[in-house]
């Protein structure tokens, strides 16, 4: 039995110790927003912030969140306006959308740590969210002008 | 406007009768179904309609198109709708679509409908604005009766009707809350639609905002792997040694009964679709997906794995190499002139070979699929590429009547021709059908490397005779080439080939059947003396993995094979690249294209048979306009960069997007290549919505990168060795080129944008390879070249 605190929200999920986070999310808890690309940790598709980070919860067994503060696509922002998907429609990103939920929280845990990212920042963590439709010149100008989003506003 | 032409159409305005809202085409799902194939049921769409798109119009003023097409990126329903409030002259922000249901009704209305081959728009252009057009008459006939207007001094325009005489306008919300415009469409009608002219579009060709991308940036977007239904069971799939023919002999699941949650394990059988082939599958069933994993990794199935079909790799290419010598079951594909005469009469010939891997759609979202059975109907939660076909496919699989199945579409995460196979579909539909109960079974990404479609591997073995005359231009000097593709041969799409006398005849005779995708772009725009292109089907590879559409389809290989030959015939006839390919593109009989269509047509115009308007000096253009942005070849690019050209004209010749790329490699210290720059110039014909458009190109671009660079999946005992990421590679978000794309509307008619320029990346990159080192690469991926020594 654990306690998730998943979007300021407190869950009790009664499921084996080692279930990866990513299935609890997405079929107990209806949180469908994450996605299952390839349960290795290779794609990205499914991460989430824990305490602030990005992780890919599909590597994460949910005994080991149990108190932890999860942040999923749906409690990113309230009303999808945050500055890293506000910059994603200005530059209409999402092809199929697959990956993009993944990129989006990939790209606001970058620019919570690090608001002003070098092209290597940049890179380095980015890289290891794949996106098949290859929409990765519009995620580097979105991560860029989502930056500049931030740093106007502090 | 003119008045007579109404009132000839017999339209009724009812007003006053309280329901509000505009019924233009009546939804085949909305009850009561029209009857399309009853004479004297009033007709919603005309006979010869591939897709169809229908809208309604509420009192409200929203318009909703129906979008029957899927979305899988392309964002089809945007370009859709975008046609529809163009001639509707609507108000953009009033325009909203869905994604209706496919059911037995509507597939009689319909007929196929299918979302691929980059033909989603170009099948609509004409019957969608032409249905919106003649809405627009109806809405302005009923402003002018409200506004006590003449007719003939009234326009629509972005929701409103507009009397000009005495400066009052209605909306199309006001009109539609007064009355109910109850009036179905005559196939007739179509033709006397009064089209806008081009010249006064504002929203075809305006980068409108997707209308799908809100709920992609949100999280909201329901995807096939989304899907629930209030107590489904969970299905993961215990998949056979072989990837195909080998069959379950005993299924011992006595380890899995200590997991909690853990129902049952069936055995069943999957296959991506009519005539492909077919495996055993046992599938766990659990109350949880994590125990239904848990479950399938105890569970013991005893295969019988057919000894035929423990092939390798080396077995496939051994193969391609013994149907390279011997032509078994050898089709002609294409024939100008008599090219084995040419060759004879030739100073000097040219040969090469090249070979591509087998490639994967590697979608980021594995195929699932949910099957729910409610009163004897199974209902399907998917994404598939083709409704239609699926309902039918199911059906047969589960023995029952078509209309015991509907499928109810969702976002896919993906497809590149992957969402056309429908192996878990029938796989969760048969469990549903022996459980009774809803039953999701979701592909793990290892499910999905096992039970995929890869493209074939491909073997081309090009020769050309040469004429040694100094002062003929390049291109006669060219008198014969010759390319046998060998790949394996797919379930659908054979299709006859053509034959012409001469270079400079345009009415080919048909040859012999060839699958159409796999052979596609090897009956290449260029104006050749004489010329033979034959399929040699590779049925080994076929019996072992059953090989699919994956995006561009033949063009992958088939222009890499030609553009990559090209350059060579260049070389060897000392003449610059570029200039060889423009003295091959004259417009000369066969590739002139199909006349530029007069204004008044006198049926309703067939938009595909316009496509290739102008035929191949538009490839020509484009060639010039890359080359010229890309500075080819001029002194102040440099010594570090050599540059590569190439053409294509995919899809095939029932749909070309004419386009050229320049790339830019240099060679990095350690020998490896870089690719510094993409230069594009692609004729789409007419750019719904150039944001869009660039947008695919930048992906395909890149898919073309990624494939030429890294991507191959391997055949071991039976089965592809590949089960994840770690160990199928493929481009990610590093080291990217510079893309710099430039979109021409130079046709009549919009042509695809999804795979065009795919098919560019490989060659361009080799010939400027060649042009910077000398050495020529003849396979793909390159990754097995490299470094370069
Ligand atoms: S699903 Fe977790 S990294 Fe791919
Ligand atoms: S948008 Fe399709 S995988 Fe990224």
């Amino acid at each position: 039995m654990a306690r998730l605190q998943i979007n300021n929200k407190s869950y009790l999920v009664n499921e084996e110790a080692d279930t990866p986070l990513l299935w609890v999310l997405r079929e107990n808890l209806q949180l469908t927003g994450t996605k299952f690309g390839c349960g290795g940790g290779h794609c990205g598709a499914c991460t989430v912030h824990i305490n602030g980070e990005a992780v890919r919860s599909c590597q994460v067994r949910v005994d080991d969140v149990d108190g932890a503060m999860i942040t999923t696509i749906e409690g990113l922002s309230s009303n999808g306006d945050h500055p890293v998907q506000q910059a994603w429609m200005e530059h209409q990103v999402p092809q199929c959308g697959y990956c993009q939920s993944g990129q989006i929280m990939q790209a606001a845990s970058l620019l919570r740590s690090n608001p002003n990212p070098s092209d290597k920042d940049m890179e380095r963590s980015m890289r290891g969210n794949l996106c098949r439709c290859m929409t990765y010149t519009r995620i580097n100008a979105a991560v860029r002008t989502a930056s500049d989003k931030i740093k106007d506003l502090s | 406007m003119n008045n007579k032409n109404i009132s000839r159409r017999k339209f009724l305005i009812r007003a006053g009768t309280g329901v509000g809202g505009l019924a233009i085409f009546q939804s085949a799902i909305a009850k009561p179904v029209v009857n399309l194939l009853d004479e004297n049921s009033p007709l919603i769409i005309p006979e010869n309609f591939e897709p169809c798109v229908w809208f309604t119009m509420q009192s409200s003023g929203r318009t909703n198109v129906h979008i029957y097409n899927t979305e899988f990126g392309q964002h089809i329903g945007t370009s859709l709708a975008q046609l529809v409030a163009e001639e509707l002259e609507l108000n953009w922000s009033d325009v909203s679509i869905d994604y209706p249901s496919m059911d037995q009704p509507t597939k009689q209305a319909m007929g196929g409908v299918m979302t691929g081959g980059s033909m989603g728009v170009l099948r609509a252009f004409e019957p969608l604005r032409r249905c919106a057009a003649i809405a627009r008459e109806f809405l302005v006939e009923a402003g002018a009766d409200s506004l006590g207007a003449d007719i003939s001094d009234c326009r629509a325009e972005e929701g409103f009707v507009i009397d000009a005489a005495y400066d009052q306008r209605m909306s199309y919300a006001q009109i539609l809350s007064e009355r109910q415009i109850d009036h179905v469409i005559q196939p007739e009608e179509l033709l006397e639609a009064q089209l806008k002219n081009p010249s006064d579009f504002k929203i075809i060709g305006k980068s409108v905002a997707a209308l799908d991308v809100p709920e992609k940036v949100n999280g909201s977007a329901r995807y096939g792997i989304d899907a629930y239904a209030p107590n489904m069971i969970y299905g993961k799939m215990s998949l056979a040694p072989t990837r195909l023919g080998s069959t379950i002999q005993k299924i011992d699941d006595s380890q899995a009964e200590d997991i909690s949650g853990y129902i049952t394990t069936l055995k069943l059988s999957a296959s991506g679709f009519f005539g492909m082939g077919v495996t055993d599958v046992a599938l766990v069933l659990a109350k949880s997906y994590p125990a239904a994993l848990r479950a399938e990794q105890v569970i013991d199935v005893q295969w019988d794995a057919p000894v035929a079909n423990l092939l390798d790799e080396v077995d496939l290419w051994d193969e391609a190499q013994r149907l390279a010598r011997t032509r078994e079951g050898a089709g002609d594909w294409l024939k100008v002139g008599d090219a084995e005469q040419a060759m004879g009469e030739s100073d000097f010939t040219l040969e090469a070979e090249y070979s591509t891997s087998m490639i994967e759609h590697a979608a980021l979202e594995p195929r699932s699929a949910l099957v729910q059975p409610i009163d004897g109907t199974y209902h399907i939660y998917s994404g598939h590429q083709g409704g239609a076909m699926l309902i039918q496919f199911v059906a047969n699989v589960l023995n029952v009547p078509e209309d015991k199945v509907v499928y109810h579409p969702h976002q896919i995460g993906g497809s590149f021709g992957d969402k056309i196979y429908a192996d878990q579909i029938v796989v969760a539909a048969q469990a549903s059908q022996e459980v009774g109960v809803p039953v999701k079974v979701i592909m793990t990404r290892e499910d999905q490397f096992n039970l995929g479609h890869p493209k074939s591997i491909s073997l081309h073995k090009m020769k050309a005779g040469i004429s040694q005359q100094q002062y003929a231009a390049p291109g006669q000097r060219i008198l014969a080439v010759e390319h046998d593709v060998i790949a394996a041969p797919d379930a659908f799409g054979n299709r006859p080939g053509a034959a012409c006398d001469s270079i400079d005849d345009n009415q080919s005779q048909a040859t012999s059947n060839v699958p159409a995708p796999v052979v596609a772009g090897s009956d290449h725009w260029y104006d050749l003396q004489s010329t033979r292109v034959s399929f040699v089907p590779h049925q080994m590879q076929q019996q072992v993995i059953p090989t699919g559409a994956v995006r561009s389809v033949g063009n992958y290989y088939t222009v890499f094979a030609v553009e990559s030959f090209i350059d060579e015939l260049a070389e060897a006839m000392q003449v610059d690249p570029l200039t060889l390919r423009l003295s091959l593109l004259q417009g000369r009989g066969r590739n002139a294209g199909v006349p530029v269509p007069d204004a008044v047509v006198s049926s309703l115009p067939d938009t595909a048979s316009y496509v290739s308007a102008g035929g191949n000096v538009r490839l020509a253009n484009v060639l010039k306009i890359a080359s010229g942005v890309a500075n080819y070849r001029s002194p102040l690019v440099g010594k570090r960069i050599g540059q590569g050209l190439s053409i294509a004209a995919a899809e095939g010749r029932h749909n070309p997007s004419f386009s050229a790329c320049v790339a830019d490699v240099s060679l990095t210290s350690g020998g490896n290549i870089n690719v510094e720059k993409l230069t594009v110039c692609a004729d789409v014909g007419m750019v719904v919505n150039p944001d869009g458009a660039r947008a695919q190109i930048e992906g395909s671009l890149l898919w073309g990168l990624s494939s030429a660079m890294h991507e191959a999946a391997t055949l071991e005992k039976g089965r592809l060795k590949e089960t994840n990421f770690d160990n199928y590679k493929w481009q990610r978000n590093a080291d990217l080129p510079e893309l710099d794309i430039h979109l021409v509307g130079n046709g009549v008619v919009p042509s695809g944008i999804g795979e065009n320029t795919m098919s560019l990346v490989a060659p361009a990159i080799c010939n400027a390879v060649a042009a910077l080192t000398g050495k020529r690469l003849r396979s793909l991926p390159l990754k097995n070249a490299l470094p370069l020594v």
